[in-house]
This record gives structure tokens, sequence and C-alpha cells, in this order.
């Protein structure tokens, strides 16, 4: 086999040996990848979704939607309400339509891995190695003078008069020229997204990688892992017929937390917790605008370059994200007239994130069609939650002059005053009244020592099956309370140190 | 599309209720007394004895109807397609009657075996009638109407901007954004979405079906819609409102009235590494 295999372009089966075989180009299996076969290991990367660089993304957002997200777009997790939950479906996985936003988890929440979820050798100290690996790899830094525009800097106007705390978003970016299309793919390929940087760098050191192939089982054999089985996709995501098999020594699953899962069930894998799929975490998070006297003209910026941290330890983070028209307009509330009067005054619109870590956990299972059935109810403390951060970031903006804040909660949805800012943090409100999102799906495949309560042990060997690895976003035992990926990549380098002690 | 099998179905249904009937003239008694056989072992009365053939006359007259009706439908199940919920009507009645004489008379079999029966053959007609329904040229122009007035409600002509949904090709856009989601059910959620909105005016509102609204009563009815305090009915809007304005704002002529330019990223695309692939597609797109 080439280094690199276009499941499109196969014209046949494909049978390939190898140590070790990755399912899912993202922050973890990427990383994976790069690390083992950067000591000397033969790995296989395989991934349902095509390679895409800088050249292909055009800032368009519905034809960059319909050529990297997941279904279109359309992915999301079934409850009252039922949540949006974007994914991309790439190399590079949701790397490539993120937002490039790199934080740590936090220390107390490492502790509590360690102390509550008996995680080995995930404290702070024992993890910042791979933390400082991961971000030298990735050039991470706060956002430059050149990139940071008028919609961070009103907000960060605003977070200061009322003293709470914030700081601009250290980010894995080489080059950026502030673009302002981050979530829909970086045109320059500034932005170290994993289909510019782990992945180019681990078919250096020699690995192979399987695009537009999408994995359906994992081989087991008297109950070890042995290798994947997966399905040709043509240009138009039909199976061609053909199918790859890859038999290794040792499997990485790390399709991220809802797909992981649900292969690990319809391949039958042993699960002797009784956890795998459960304790689904993500971070509901709705998107509030404002609307200002001034010109903001929020597109000509690093969308998410500012945030407020005054409140993680409770859960709630705020974040910027301005989005271009056609992605705003569907938020902004009112119909007819109305809309059009607000969507008028566009550039005056500034925009920001307010997001929470859950306390609600949801279910994932393996569903009859191509995307598994994903269950979450928010509960009324997350909705609490989620109100006090929308009421927070509001009172920023009015903090920061603007007129008024489309806070996208529908039975209330424009606050004109500081007060209905402030009523709106201590509302008790149903999670239906909120219009929701939420990103960085997490905990389904929970790490820990103990078979009976973690589904992986400390570095992400599959309790029960040998050979069987877990490498992504599931392996978190609770929320994470930040933007996951540089977690998610640490524990991959970890992961990889571990498997290739055992090869 | 599957009409050869809606005709099977129906002309299979006409025999069976044709047999049916010529069961119940020529062996009354036999008929109920087999049925009365079958219940017991189940602890379940026998249905009373009756000399009269009154009721006899009327139900033979009623399976010659509906074997009728069914061998009709059977000949053009679309044409005829008007004739199912009659169908379905009649053997609704008959199931729903047997049902209350099992509860509140008594347990025979016969009356539960026909309240299963006919209630199945009420559903599977109900069913076929849908089925006609959404895959029929008629209500493809209804929806095509529809359509327009319902993203000429979310974004009309006027007011801040000239531009509204009539003056672009948005109706055709969104109509293949739900095609293109799911070849098989886009179309016909979105038919479904597009009902509600027409028939949710007289049930939620009570005013008239939405298309016989003046153009600022439908910006009310759809603001209702996003106002409600029912989830579904919300997120029914919502969804409609995403794809249209999604497709709406992306138009480069609707830019310039919202003040909105794509010069930045224009400039920015054509500074960076892959400068030389955006340069030509951008070349190729306004050439």
């Amino acid at each position: 086999m080439t280094p690199t295999l276009d499941g499109a372009a196969a014209r046949g089966d494909t049978h390939e040996l190898a140590d070790v075989v990755v399912v899912g180009s993202g922050a973890g299996g990427a990383v994976v990848a790069h690390e083992l076969a950067g000591r000397g290991k033969d790995v296989v990367l395989v991934e349902e979704g095509a390679w895409r660089t800088g050249k292909d993304f055009t800032g368009d957002p519905r034809a960059m939607i319909d050529l990297l997200y997941r279904n279109r777009g359309l992915t999301g997790a079934f409850g009252r309400p039922t949540i949006p939950i974007p994914l991309g479906r790439c190399v590079g996985g949701t790397t490539t339509i993120n937002s490039g936003t790199c934080y740590r988890a936090p220390d107390y929440v490492l502790d509590a891995w360690a102390t509550e979820h008996g995680v080995d050798g995930v404290r702070e100290p024992e993890l910042r190695p791979y933390f400082e690996r991961v971000e030298a790899e990735l050039n991470v830094q706060p956002v430059p003078d050149e990139t940071y525009g008028r919609n961070s800097r009103l907000f960060e106007r605003g977070a200061a008069a009322l003293g709470w705390a914030g700081a601009r978003i250290p980010r894995n970016a080489r080059g950026c020229l502030g673009t302002g299309v981050c979530a829909i793919g970086c045109p320059q390929d500034a932005k170290q997204a994993m289909h510019v940087s782990y992945v180019p760098r681990a078919l250096e050191r020699g690995a192979r990688l399987v695009t537009r192939c999408r994995v359906e089982q994992v081989l087991c054999s008297n109950g070890r892992a042995i290798g994947v089985v997966g399905r040709f996709l043509d240009a138009r995501d039909r199976p061609t017929g053909h199918e790859l098999r890859v038999l290794a020594r040792h499997v990485v699953v790390a399709c991220g937390a809802l797909l992981t899962p649900a292969l690990l069930e319809q391949s039958a894998v042993p699960d002797p917790s009784g956890l795998r799929g459960r304790n689904l975490h993500i971070h509901p998070a709705t998107r509030v605008a404002a609307l200002f006297d001034e010109e903001v003209r929020g597109w000509e910026e690093v969308p998410q370059a500012y945030n407020v941290h005054q409140f993680t330890r409770e859960g709630i983070f705020i974040q910027g994200q301005f989005v271009p028209p056609a992605l705003e307009a569907p938020v902004l509330p009112g119909v007819g007239t109305e809309h059009k009067a607000r969507m008028a005054a566009y550039p005056r619109l500034g925009s920001f994130g307010a997001l929470i870590s859950d306390e609600s956990a949801g279910r994932v299972r393996a569903g009859r069609g191509r995307f598994p059935r994903v269950t979450y109810q928010l509960g009324a403390a997350d909705a609490r939650k989620l109100g006090r951060a929308i009421g927070l970031t509001a009172e920023i903006f009015f903090a920061a002059g603007a007129r008024e804040v489309y806070s996208g909660v529908h039975s209330r949805p424009v606050l004109r005053s500081v007060a209905e800012a402030r009523a709106l943090q201590s509302a008790s409100l149903p999670a239906a009244d909120f219009e929701m999102m939420a990103f960085h799906p997490q905990g389904t495949a929970r790490m820990g020592r103990d078979g009976k309560t973690a589904v992986t042990d400390s570095a992400g060997r599959v309790h029960g099956t040998p050979g069987l690895w877990v490498g992504d976003a599931s392996l978190f035992p609770t929320s994470c309370k930040v933007n996951p990926q540089i977690t998610i990549m640490a524990l991959a380098t970890r992961l990889a140190e571990h498997l290739a002690a055992d090869v | 599309m599957l009409d050869r099998p809606l005709r099977f179905l129906f002309a299979a249904l006409a025999a069976a209720f044709a047999a049916t009937g010529l069961l119940f003239l020529c062996f009354p008694d036999g008929t109920i007394a087999t049925l009365n056989a079958a219940g017991r072992p189940f602890g379940l009365p026998p249905a009373p004895p009756s000399a009269l053939r009154f009721w006899l006359s009327l139900a033979v007259a009623y399976m010659v109807l509906v074997t009728l009706l069914a061998a009709t439908i059977a000949r053009d199940p679309r044409g005829r397609a008007h004739l199912m919920p009659i169908l379905a009507a009649g053997k609704a009645t008959s199931s729903l009657t047997c049902l209350a004489y099992f509860v509140g008379s008594s347990p025979a079999l016969v009356y539960l075996a026909n309240a299963l029966v006919d209630g199945s053959l009420a559903l599977l007609v109900l069913a076929a009638w849908g089925f006609v329904w959404a895959t029929g040229d008629a209500a493809r122009a209804r929806d095509a109407e529809l359509l327009r007035a319902v993203l000429e409600a979310l974004v009309p002509r006027g007011g801040a901007f000239p531009t509204g949904a009539a003056d672009t090709d948005l109706d055709a856009a969104v109509a293949r954004y739900f095609a293109a989601v799911d070849p098989r059910l886009g179309a016909l959620g979105l038919r479904l979405m597009l009902r509600a909105v027409e028939y949710g005016a007289v049930v939620f509102e009570r005013t008239r079906p939405f298309s016989k609204l003046s153009p600022e009563a439908r910006e009310r009815a759809l603001a209702a819609w996003e106002g409600s305090r029912l989830g579904p009915r919300r997120q029914l809007l919502a969804s409609l409102k995403l794809v249209a304005l999604l497709h709406f704002y992306e138009r480069p002529d609707v830019w310039a009235a919202i003040g909105y330019d794509d010069g930045h990223l224009r400039r920015k695309l054509l500074a960076g590494p892959n400068a030389a692939a955006h340069a030509a597609r951008l070349g190729a797109r306004s050439s």
C-alpha cells in the first residue's frame, strides 16, 4: 500500500498487516499514529472522511459544512430539546473545524480524575510534559494583536469594567492571517489542526493513511482485538463494495465520544463495567449576540480570541464566537421585517458563546443507521447554569456598551438592560427554553484502574479485551471544563508511550 | 411509484371482503359458532345468539359496499384515493363499535376479533392514503405554493432592505437542501412541516389556514410559532428558519444590504500560502 490510500480510488479489497491500526484521525488518533510511527512502529491510520486542505476551504459556510461536517452538521442528541452536536468528518476530525482554542484541563479536574475516579498518572505534574510536548508541536500561543479584533476587544473592555478575569485565548496557529472562518476550515492551513500537523508528520515517519473508509467492526479472536474491517466510500459517500481489512497487534479506537462506544458495541466487544456509552458529557452552549452603536465588523478577526475564565470553576466559560451572516441569521430572534432589521445591523453586532460544563449525563448506543443513537437530557441544575452563563455574557456586553442583547432564550429573546441580564442569571428556566448547541462530547468510555467502574484502564486499554485501546475524549471520567483538544492530545501522547511498550 | 403493490393490496382487500360477506350470508350461525368455540379455551363467553336476520342483511350490505369500494380503488389507487378515507371510516366504525360491545356488553371473541381485524384494516387503508398523498403530484404543487408563502413571510420584500425571498430562487434552494439531506425522507419532512404551518394557524391561532392570511398576518403567525411555549412547535419553525436563512444570507447580492462584504475574506484568501489555488477558484467563479 502507498503511504496514503483514498478509499474512493480503491479498485478492490485491501488487506494490510500492521503493528497498530488507529481508527479516526482527530485529536486522539492522529497523535497516537504520530507518536507510534516516531517510535518505529508500523501504523495504519484509518479515517472515514476525505483529506482536504486549505486549498479546498473557501470560507463559504454551507459548502464547507457539507464538505467537512458529519451528516451536513445535522448530528446531535435526542432529548427535550434535541441538541445539535456538530462533528468533523475529514482527516483531522473535529480539529479541522474547531476554533483552535487550546486549554489544558484544569489542575482540579485532573486531581478529581485521580482521586475520585481512580485514574493513575493524570495529575498535573504527571501530564505536564505531555501538554508541553503537544503545545510545542502545535505552536500554541495567545492570539496576537494583528488578528485580535473589535468583537474581542469590546468584550474584554466589558469584562474588565466588571472586574472579571479573562484573557486572550491560546491557539494552535502558525501564520494566522485572521481570515475569520476557523470553524469551516482554515483556508491558509494556519490553524494547526491534525490534517496539517500530526497527520502529515506521522506519514513522514512511516505511518500509512487510509481515507474514505468507514470502519464497521473491530475484529476479535479469543477475546483479543486483532484488527478492523471497514468499507471504502466513494466521493458521494456510498460504499464502493470494496473493503479494508487490517490485521494488527493492537487496535486504537479514536472516533470521538459519540462514535467510539458505538463501534465497540456493534463489534460485540465485551463491556464488563456496563458503562460503555454511558456518562456522555457535553458542553451545552448558546450564542449570545449584542447590538452596539459602533461598528464591530466581527468577521475581520479571529472569531474565538478572548475567554472569560472568572467562572470556570463553576463550569461556565464565555468565549468569542463570531460567525458569517448565513450562520448568524438563523439564531437572531424574530421573523419577517423585524428579523431583517436586525440583520441590517450585522456590522454592529458582537457575538460570544456562553458554554457550560454539564453535570447531566447522556448515553450513546449503536443505532441502526450510520450514526449512533445519542440521548441526552439537560437537567434542571445545568439549565440554571446555562441561564446564568447567558446572563453573565449579556451583562458583559452591556458593560461594553451594547444597546440590546439577543439571548438565545425563547421566553426572553431580547434583553434591554443590565437588570434583565441579572434576572436571567438567577432564573430557573426549562432546558427547552434555550436555543442550544453543544460541543466537546466526552466520557463514554471512561478510564480508571478498576474494571468495575471504568471501561478502560488509566492508559486507555479496554478492560477485558487485550489489544484494544480507546484514544479520544471518551476516556474523560468527567467533563474537562474547557475545550478538550489539548487534553485529548496529551492523553493520546501518553497512550502511545504505553502502547509502544506493549508492542 | 409502488402503484402495483397498491393495486394488489386493494384487490386483495376486495376479494377478502367479498369472501367474508358470502361466508356471513351462507353460514351466519356457523361462523359465529366457530368463533365462539375458538374463544372458549381462553375463558371468553360465547356471543349472544340471535334469530333475527335483519342485522345480517345490513352486515351483508356493508360488506358489499366495502367490497365495491376496495375494488374501485384497486383499479386506480391514485385517481381514487379520495375513497380511501371513506373505506377507512367504515372499517374504523366497525372496529370501534365491536370494541365497545366487547368492553361494555359481553367479552366475546367475535367482538374482539372484529375490533382488531377491522381496526388494523382501517390503519392499513389510512397508511395507503397517506402514502398516495405523500408521493402525489398535487401535493408537490401545493408544497411549492406553501413553501413560497412561508419563505416570503420569513424574508418579506421591503423593510430594512428591499430584497426578499420572492426576489430570489430561495424556494428551489430550500427544496433542494431537504432533498439532499435525505433523498427518500427529506421532501416528505418538508411537506409535513409546511402542512403543520398551514393548518397550525387554524389550530393554534384560530385563524384561517396560513396560505389564506395577509402577508402581515403570516408574519405574525410565524412569530407565534417562534414564541410558542410548545417546544416541538418552536423547533419546527427553527428548522425552517435555519435552512431558509442559511441559504438567503449566503447570497452575495444580499450582503451589501446588511453591510457585510467579503472583501476581508478575499484579501486574506489571496494573501496566504494557498493564494494560487484560491485565486484560480475565485477567477473561475467571477468569469
